[in-house]
């Protein structure tokens, strides 16, 4: 029988999900950027951004360039808790099939 | 739905992002630095071999020293390349490098049919090397960073240009063909020029920032 209890439920949540998987691509994100890919709203994301910021999985920097804006990444801990989550989902798929 | 279709679903749609976010620079800031440096040196040869040696540089020769020059550009980037997958511990041959090569293959493999069969022909050489390689730089636009992306634009848009107007710029004689000199001022100013701009670019704009930084403290703006 599975574990359900191994999924972090943070992170289990398809807006967050999608936003740790970004930030897990690239090595950072202004937050334009994730804004525009995701198609989500200013507040909606900066309310995922801030509970993921919460959890120590996500850091950011400010910066002006040519205008100012706020660039994202993944932290260590939050790069390790999505490769968890990764294996916990395959784990799920693997004894689904055997 | 079970809970394993639901697991598989996510994994499909966490892939399908990745894959879409993913960016692979396949000419680093450095590389670029170098390519244009030895570029610049390319055109001294051939200012050396105008105005010291007498007896400017063969159709020949010209080929000899830009593929000098392509070779050891070539070979700083895969140094650079490598260095870079092993600071973020990824394979060398990682998937965004498998693209950048099948992108970029068949423009270069034309570029280099055509160089066989015009070689004695320095200026359609050059005009045929801008041209590929812009069009080589722009089908990895799916998956190149902006910076590259207007690289690859530039060189195209350039060798597009010259290559309908390069007689009545630089030979208003038909008859004969710009000298070797010429020709690699050419080759200078675009795989010199342009690379020195891309690299100064790149590191103006922090694009080849690719190691995570410590995480903030603050939350004002999260």
């Amino acid at each position: 029988m599975f574990d359900f209890d191994r999924l972090d439920k943070l992170i289990h949540e398809k807006g967050r999900l999608a936003i740790m998987t970004l930030l897990a691509a690239r090595p950072n994100w202004p937050f334009q950027d994730l804004k525009a890919e995701l198609k989500m709203s200013d507040g909606n994301l900066i309310t995922h951004l801030r509970a993921l910021h919460q959890a120590g999985y996500v850091a950011y920097r400010k910066e002006i360039l040519i205008r100012p804006q706020t660039r994202y990444e993944l932290t260590a801990r939050g790069r390790k808790a999505f490769q968890t989550y990764l294996h916990v989902l395959e784990e799920m798929v693997r004894s689904a099939k055997s | 739905m079970t809970d394993s279709d639901s697991a598989s679903r996510q994994l499909r749609v966490i892939r399908s992002l990745m894959e879409r976010a993913t960016i692979y620079r396949s000419i680093s800031a450095p590389t670029a630095l170098v390519g244009g440096l030895l570029s610049l040196g390319g055109f001294a040869m051939a200012y050396y071999a105008k105005h010291h040696r007498h007896h400017p540089l063969s159709p020949t020769e010209f080929l000899v020293v830009w593929l000098v020059v392509l070779t050891l550009t070539c070979l700083a980037n895969v140094i650079f390349l490598s260095r870079g997958a092993a600071r973020r511990s990824e394979s060398f041959f990682s998937s965004g490098m498998k693209c950048a090569l099948t992108s970029l293959a068949p423009a270069f493999f034309s570029a280099a049919v055509l160089t066989t069969l015009m070689f004695h022909r320095p200026i359609q050489l050059a005009l045929i090397w801008i041209t590929l390689y812009g069009i080589g730089l722009l089908a990895t636009q799916h998956f190149a960073p902006r910076s590259l992306i207007v690289l690859g634009t530039t060189f195209f848009l350039t060798g597009c240009a010259l290559l309908v107007t390069w007689k009545h710029f630089f030979m208003p004689d038909p008859r004969i063909e710009p000298s070797a000199l010429v020709v690699s001022g050419i080759m200078a100013a675009t795989f010199g020029g342009y690379h020195l701009a891309y690299a100064a670019a790149v590191w103006a704009l922090g694009e080849d920032r690719d190691e995570p930084v410590a995480p903030t403290t603050g939350t004002e703006n999260v």
